[in-house]
């Protein structure tokens, strides 16, 4: 009896990493052949012979910097990235501190609401308005833009998370004779740190992959990484070598950051999903 | 709770009608720009150096032409004190931003790089477009008259210009004369029954070979597909009406799905030009259909295995003759929202000018000038058997390679569904007169506005 739940075991093993080996090449191969892509010359890189088995080159990323000017983008995507996530911050923190304390459901439905609506509907009454205001083209529309998506970001994510601290710490802080202000900023936020991180790493990547405001409210001065890759894409043919090269270094900093800090991006993922 | 609900439902209603109102509210301060812009313009043009600090916003597209006029610009700077900001972007995000900033009074462009035969009726239609026959008639230098005559009729509307023909292309055939030699083939085929049995003697599956690649992907092989419609005697639109159900027009598409069903490579049905080229640089297609301006990648050994085995001739002749498109792909305007008009004329003229043309012939744009196609100097970078090819091209070649109408992407659509359709073996007519009926609805709602 003992024997065969034994090799049941085992064998349930096997099938779980059996499974998880498939997901995981299905998963990764789409990176891996970026990866590899990166490294190869065009005619290999079009060769499906050389699939594995290939010459490397580092031509696509000197290319990528001499060829294309890659600094800039990378230079502003950062900037607007960084930015925009901070100021989400600043803004977003408080507010969602008071929805959590004082039940303003009217307040976070109105963000629900920003959150909901696709943002490229956003998008025209928004260009129209900097267009009026002699933003078009600047840091600060986008920087505007990816605020509107990121702060309702950050705010649904810190609501539920300053509920669950318990009232009983800010009203130890008030008894001691501490500003309302002061518990926010001495008590909550830093108990709160971890949920900032989360939110924040997730603001940031939103911000890093946004294409669509980046098209129309950027020029060519203020272009971010996902609007540059099209450098690589010509009416007459597209530099695939130079583009992966361009989507891996893209990609890495994500990679990194997701990895070094995967215990929060999960945990921002599932906040509040089993709340009762 | 229910309270919430209704709150959000009002909410959610409040914002969509907000933005509707701002939307709707952009037509009128475009109206007023343009009346500042062309007092503007008065003022700069009567002082003595007019464009000194003066910027222009240049949106385009990525080629040969972009590349050489990017490396010229500090040249222009130094001549005129123009600055131009170039910004690249792929053909439809391009389209997009142009209707995005268009729609909002387009200030923040000036000049733009657009598709004739895909935009120039939608641009003009919203007046987007700036006319430049002024422009035009104020340059005697420019030689408007040296522009071919079909590359002028196709960017101008009500006998207006709308834009300067910047590149042209030809439908021509690729081959491989290897696989030719090894076929046994002496001959390129000069009719569609010849190029039928070339791709069936070339077409050799077991070793990956396909005998012939043309895009099969639905919208995209519409403009590839012209030239056999025609050449089948048929076209998109006759007198006005759709006409893509004609007998004409499905011996057509049998044909073109035949071809590729049964000697093209494996997938085709979901194939664009990215696709056939890979193959045809690979060696794994033996003829290629396609525009003659991407020549360029097929001859660079960093690009291509077969750099010197590429051969081209003229797309083969069916039961009405050889029809392939002989069309304008790009063509510079001005943005009607422009605050720098004439800047961006004086980059216009400069960079479509008589010298730079030849200077961007040379990096190997197909120039849309008689005077650089018979220049010997400015095409020694073509291939010579290309060349050929072209000279044979252009007398033939017809001025559309797609429905010319507003909405011509839904059209493609409608259209391409029926090409691939014939190469996935489906009945043919029955989709045809479906698609007919389509099209000839899209037409229907273009005729109402």
């Amino acid at each position: 009896m003992a024997k065969t739940a034994k090799s049941n075991k085992i064998t349930g093993n096997i099938i779980f990493y059996l499974l998880l080996v498939i997901i995981l090449i299905c998963a990764t191969f789409p990176f891996i052949w970026m990866v590899l892509a990166s490294f190869k010359s065009m005619v290999d890189l079009l060769n499906v012979d050389k699939m594995f088995i290939f010459k490397p080159t580092f031509q696509p990323y000197l290319d990528v910097f001499s060829k294309y000017d890659f600094l800039r983008p990378i230079f502003n995507s950062l900037l607007v990235g960084v930015v925009s996530t901070v100021l989400s911050l600043i803004f977003g923190l408080p507010t969602s501190y008071s929805i959590a304390r004082e039940k303003q459901t009217i307040f976070s439905g109105i963000i629900l609401v920003i959150r909901i609506i696709p943002a490229i509907s956003f998008l025209v009454p928004w260009y129209i308005i900097f267009n009026k205001l002699g933003l078009t083209g600047t840091y600060t529309a986008l920087i505007l833009a990816h605020l509107l998506v990121s702060l309702p970001l950050i705010i649904w994510i810190m609501i539920p998370y300053y509920e669950q601290l318990p009232k009983e710490l800010e009203q130890a802080a008030w008894v001691d004779g501490c500003s309302r202000v002061g518990t926010f900023f001495k008590i909550m936020l830093p108990l709160s740190t971890p949920g900032i991180l989360t939110s924040s790493i997730l603001a940031f990547i939103f911000s890093w992959n946004n294409f669509i405001f980046a098209l129309v409210l950027g020029t060519n001065d203020t272009k971010t990484l996902p609007t540059a890759v099209f450098n690589f894409v010509s009416y007459t043919e597209i530099n695939w070598s130079s583009l992966m090269a361009a989507a891996v270094l893209i990609t890495l900093p994500i990679l990194i950051i997701s990895l070094a800090l995967q215990r929060y991006v999960i945990a921002g993922l599932t906040a509040g999903a089993v709340k009762g | 709770m229910r309270s919430t609900k209704r709150l959000i439902c009002m909410l959610l209603l409040f914002t969509m009608l907000v933005s509707l109102f701002t939307a709707c509210g952009s037509e009128k301060p475009a109206a007023d720009s343009t009346t500042a812009n062309s007092s503007a313009a008065a003022n700069s043009s009567s002082t003595a150096k007019p464009f000194d600090d003066t910027k222009i916003n240049f949106i385009g597209f990525g080629a040969m032409w972009t590349n050489e006029i990017v490396a010229n610009l500090d040249k222009f700077k130094e001549e005129t004190g123009i600055t131009v900001n170039f910004q690249q972007l792929a053909n439809d995000q391009l389209s997009n931003k142009i209707a995005v900033s268009s729609a909002a009074g387009g200030s923040d462009l000036d000049v733009i790089a657009f598709r004739p035969l895909q935009e120039t009726l939608l641009f003009t239609n919203n007046g987007w477009v700036e006319p430049l026959d002024e422009y035009i008639s104020k340059s005697p230098d420019f030689d408007i008259n040296d522009f071919f005559e079909s590359g002028k009729d196709i960017c101008a509307i009500d006998g207006k210009m709308y834009g300067i023909p910047l590149m042209t292309e030809r439908e021509i055939v690729y081959y491989n004369k290897e696989l030719f030699a090894q076929a046994g083939i002496t001959s390129v085929p000069k009719t569609m029954d010849e190029l039928m049995e070339a791709a069936k003697k070339l077409n050799n599956p077991e070793k990956g070979i396909a005998g012939i690649a043309i895009r099969g992907k639905g919208s995209d092989a519409v403009t590839q597909f012209s030239g056999f419609l025609r050449a089948f005697g048929g076209d998109f639109i006759v007198d006005g009406k759709a006409a893509i159900n004609t007998p004409e027009a499905i011996k057509a598409f049998q044909f073109y799905g035949d071809l590729l069903k049964n000697y093209g490579p494996a997938g085709v049905a979901n194939m664009g030009w990215t696709e056939t080229q890979s193959l045809f640089t690979q060696g794994k297609a033996a003829m290629r259909i396609d525009a003659d301006s991407q020549y360029g990648f097929a001859l660079d050994p960093k690009s291509s295995l077969i750099s010197d085995k590429v051969g081209y001739f003229v797309l083969p002749e069916g039961p009405a003759g050889a029809k392939p498109f002989n069309i304008v792909a790009w063509a510079l305007g001005i943005s009607s929202g422009s605050k720098n008009k004439d800047a961006s004329w004086e980059f216009i003229k400069w960079s479509l000018g008589k010298e730079m043309d030849v200077k961007t012939a040379l990096a190997g744009n197909p120039s849309t000038r008689n005077s650089t196609w018979t220049n010997k100097e400015a095409n020694k970078n073509f291939p010579a058997d290309l060349v050929e090819v072209i000279n044979q091209t252009n007398p033939i070649g017809v001025g559309t390679d797609r429905p010319f109408m507003i909405n011509v992407g839904e059209a493609r659509t409608v259209i391409g569904n029926v090409i691939t359709g014939a190469i996935l073996g489906k009945d043919v007519t029955a989709m045809a007169n479906k698609a007919n009926e389509d099209f000839q609805k899209l037409l229907d709602k273009e005729a109402k506005k």
